[in-house]
């Protein structure tokens, strides 16, 4: 997973719309933190004003780069990204 | 040589962009960069004098010359976009981007608002700032934080309106191919288990709001905004529920803006977002400060003019206060500011 684009405070903690936030596939492990339960998923932002808002997320898969001892090579990633 | 604002934002940010408007409408000048933009877009171009760096920095749209910049308005730049790399090239690259361009831009004597970098991201320790908001004189709700499963099962039990959850900071959860948010919530003891082992743990006493309260403050004035839902119900985070929210212009009391201005300067800020409640028994309690908190929607939706009391904090002329904002010491964020997150300079 790249670094993470999510800005995780207040209003907008998906980002605005053409900010990706990369989805993670990784499973609970049994040392789970209990506050991560707590965690859901967010309802969409409705459109408010002249600056934009999210009005939904929608996930999409992206092809990247990486190296592998030395060598090129391809892959896709998901990532969820705001409209 | 005019003094130029550096919007050290994404071009998109709504809150730069009202801030910048203002500033131009005072005909001041304003110039953006955003991290994202280097190295790919930006190029640097900078030598050390007797008193300080001088060069300039090339962006798509200017050149801006060091010796210009009188104030930056730093509102959550994005990641370096560097171009394909390794993992170890990426890190090197981003941690050589963040110590040199934060770093001389954190060495300029300017007025920074709502702060420099690090002194933005040491605010942003919640025991930090709630601390510092108790000995500014604000009503705290009782706080717990620890990774004793016991001691937080009794706080719990003994808050007689109840207690809830918040995280401390990492509010956004992607795993499993979803995206999951952390709203605060409310917790029973029996809810606990030995997994509040694992980390840090913060749980606070439940506060019956009658309104929240969104407020902008700064050295020398407040705009507030109380937000209620359009029906009767009192949500606990009203980030849960934007849907059914309603907005209004309020005014906080003297002495909460003055506790909160006292605030600002403990923690070195000239501004910052504060979150209140207001309680039904009329306490107005102090939730959290934001340095590089969202504005702009509340002025949209209340008139409030949130953008002129920001710009207003470069209304004054530089004078010894650029001396005194020029260097922020370095704090706990500043001193890990190699690790990557939100924030290309913290």
């Amino acid at each position: 997973m790249g670094h993470a684009l999510v800005s995780a405070r207040d209003r907008f903690s998906t980002g605005l719309p053409g900010r990706q936030v990369p989805v993670s596939t990784a499973e609970p492990t049994e040392h789970r933190p209990w506050g991560m339960d707590r965690a859901v998923v967010p309802l969409p932002v409705e459109l408010a004003g002249k600056h934009e808002k999210p009005t939904e997320n929608r996930a999409e898969k992206k092809k990247t780069q990486y190296q592998n001892d030395g060598k090129l090579e391809t892959d896709q990633i998901a990532q969820t990204s705001t409209d | 040589m005019s003094e130029t604002t550096l919007l050290l934002a994404p071009l998109d940010d709504g809150e730069a962009m009202r801030g910048g408007q203002v500033l131009k409408a005072r005909n001041r000048s304003v110039a953006w960069l955003d991290t994202a933009w280097f190295p790919t877009q930006v190029s640097v171009d900078a030598e050390l004098g007797l008193d300080g760096w001088h060069g300039r920095i090339v962006t798509p749209a200017a050149t801006i010359d060091l010796a210009s910049i009188g104030a930056v308005y730093y509102r959550q730049p994005s990641p370096f976009e560097l171009p394909v790399m390794s993992e170890p090239e990426r890190r090197f690259a981003v941690a050589e981007a963040r110590f040199g361009i934060g770093g001389i831009l954190a060495s300029l004597p300017v007025r920074w608002a709502p702060a420099s970098p690090g002194r933005a991201a040491d605010a942003e320790y919640k025991p930090l700032e709630l601390a510092a908001a108790a000995r500014a004189g604000m009503s705290v709700p009782a706080t717990w934080l620890g990774n004793a499963p016991q001691p937080a099962a009794a706080f719990i039990d003994h808050q007689p309106n109840g207690a809830v959850s918040k995280a401390l900071i990492h509010k956004v959860v992607s795993e499993q191919g979803q995206v999951k948010l952390l709203y605060t919530s409310t917790v029973a003891s029996a809810d606990i288990d030995a997994r509040v082992a694992t980390t840090m743990h913060h749980f606070q006493q439940r506060i019956t709001a009658a309104r929240d309260v969104r407020a902008l403050a700064t050295a020398t004035g407040c705009e507030a905004v109380e937000i209620t839902t359009r029906d009767s119900s009192r949500p606990l985070d009203y980030r849960a529920c934007y849907d059914r929210l309603h907005y209004a212009r309020t005014t906080l009391a003297a002495d909460v803006i003055h506790r909160l201005q006292r605030l600002l300067a403990a923690l070195g800020l000239s501004m910052g977002v504060v979150d209140l409640a207001v309680g039904q028994e009329g306490t107005t309690w102090y939730y959290e400060i934001n340095p590089g908190g969202r504005w702009a929607w509340l002025e949209e939706e209340t008139g409030a003019p949130v953008a002129a009391l920001v710009a207003d904090i470069y209304a004054s002329e530089m004078g010894d206060d650029r001396s005194r904002t020029a260097v922020a010491p370095p704090g706990p964020r500043a001193r890990r500011a190699h690790r990557c997150g939100p924030h290309a300079l913290a």
